[in-house]
């Protein structure tokens, strides 16, 4: 399948499923290639494209509704879904060297989804749907986990690694969720035990303290 | 010359490969404070010296000043190097939380002092916390999925009668698997399985 990696520039491909003639369709390359791979039928494939578009859609109309904007915003925002704005914020996340605001209400609009359709992947394989459309919702569901978890511990590596400015500056602090604070005056407060322990104790009186040289 | 032990030990730490551990070096860590005790004794006394001659601590600057400030300034670069080789040690145990999970192989226990050995477990426990608070368990999924399932080979010695998540498989060593991909990684993580790829 070397040939597709030129295809990928192209966002939608035309292909004459299921050697009947005459008839085309347009379906986009991702899409394809997932079909390609799971050697799915034309008509598999576009059942699987409507699905997914009808979940997009309802996730669109789900934050269009909260959101306060006006119609013509709307049109913007029909095209980021909650996995683009988890994408997003994950992309920022990994770029930015130091940790970012927490993105509160999406993480807790995500997990809902999360187990929204983990709960309809296991009525369709109750239902005995076709394994292979049931795999494809589940690679989906898997990559849309990995996105959250790999978010989540990005800004904990974050914190370890910059624990005690993010506990001494205001403004950092504000940027953590609640459990992360817990989270980072924990780390803190082992680490600091554990200078402690090893090296402070054993040293002379002035210079016992974690954060200055000596008094 | 003050000073020399301190660099010799982080000297020693970087000399590692970067990411690993070597067996911590206690005697060089306790020559080290040694010294920054004896250090501490000739300032006192000179501070005392110079008290007893009468003179005013700050403002007089003579030779016993600038010795207890020359005595100063090696303890504080010697508590330096002691806090950078602990540090990144530290670092380097946080790291194998991650990576590992919670028990530790016996060949990096061995590297690892009693108190490292409190940090990590104490460390494994507050991300535990975190994760129960927040509902997500944050070790699987280390690397972006291709496949929801992978086909495996045992490779190291695991109890039998494991439960997965669909099936109770066997693990026979040189056995091949096809396994869900969360259930597989663990194992991977800690070397007990392989995966085939290809």
């Amino acid at each position: 399948m070397r040939h597709l990696n030129t295809v990928w520039a192209k966002t939608t491909i035309t292909l004459r499923p299921n050697k009947s003639p005459q008839v085309w369709r347009r379906i986009p390359t991702r899409l394809f290639l997932f079909a390609a791979r799971f050697s799915l039928t034309a008509s598999e494939t576009e059942t699987f494209q409507r699905d997914y578009q009808q979940r997009e859609r309802e996730e669109t109309d789900l934050m269009a509704s909260n959101s306060d904007m006006g119609s013509a915003d709307f049109e913007s925002l029909s095209s980021t879904s909650d996995v683009e704005l988890l994408k997003r914020a994950w992309r920022n996340e990994k770029a930015a060297p130091e940790i970012l605001p927490y993105e509160g209400a999406l993480v807790e609009r995500a997990k809902g989804q999360i187990e929204l359709v983990e709960e309809n992947i296991e009525d369709y394989v109750k239902n005995g749907i076709d394994p292979l459309v049931v795999s494809l919702y589940q690679m989906d569901l898997d990559r849309t986990q990995f996105l959250l978890r790999s978010y989540l511990r990005v800004r904990l590596l974050k914190i370890e690694k910059f624990m005690f400015h993010i506990l001494k500056s205001e403004e950092a602090e504000s940027r953590l969720s609640e459990q992360e604070k817990v989270f980072a005056r924990r780390c803190a407060e082992d680490l600091a035990k554990h200078f402690e322990e090893s090296v402070l104790l054993k040293l002379p009186e002035n210079y016992q303290s974690v954060l200055k040289q000596s008094l | 010359m003050y000073g020399r032990k301190g660099y010799q030990l982080v000297k020693d730490f970087a000399s590692g490969e970067k990411g690993q551990l070597k067996p911590f070096n206690s005697k060089l860590f306790d020559e080290t404070i040694e010294e920054c005790r004896q250090n501490q004794r000739l300032i006192q006394s000179l501070m005392r010296k110079m008290e007893q001659e009468g003179l005013d601590v700050q403002n007089n600057r003579n030779a016993d000043y600038y010795g207890a400030l020359v005595h100063h300034l090696s303890l504080i670069r010697n508590k330096r190097c002691l806090m950078a080789y602990v540090h990144n040690r530290a670092d380097i145990v946080r790291d194998l939380g991650w990576r590992v999970g919670l028990e530790l192989p016996p060949e990096i226990q061995e590297k690892l002092t009693t108190l490292e050995k409190e940090y990590f477990k104490n460390h494994s426990a507050a991300i535990k916390s975190y994760m129960g608070k927040a509902g997500i368990d944050l070790n699987v999924d280390m690397v972006p999925p291709k496949d929801p399932y992978i086909k495996v080979r045992v490779v190291g010695d695991i109890d039998e009668g494991i439960v997965m998540s669909d099936k109770t498989t066997n693990f026979a060593r040189h056995s091949m698997h096809f396994l869900k991909r969360t259930d597989a990684e663990p194992y991977i993580a800690r070397g007990q399985m392989e995966e085939l790829t290809g």
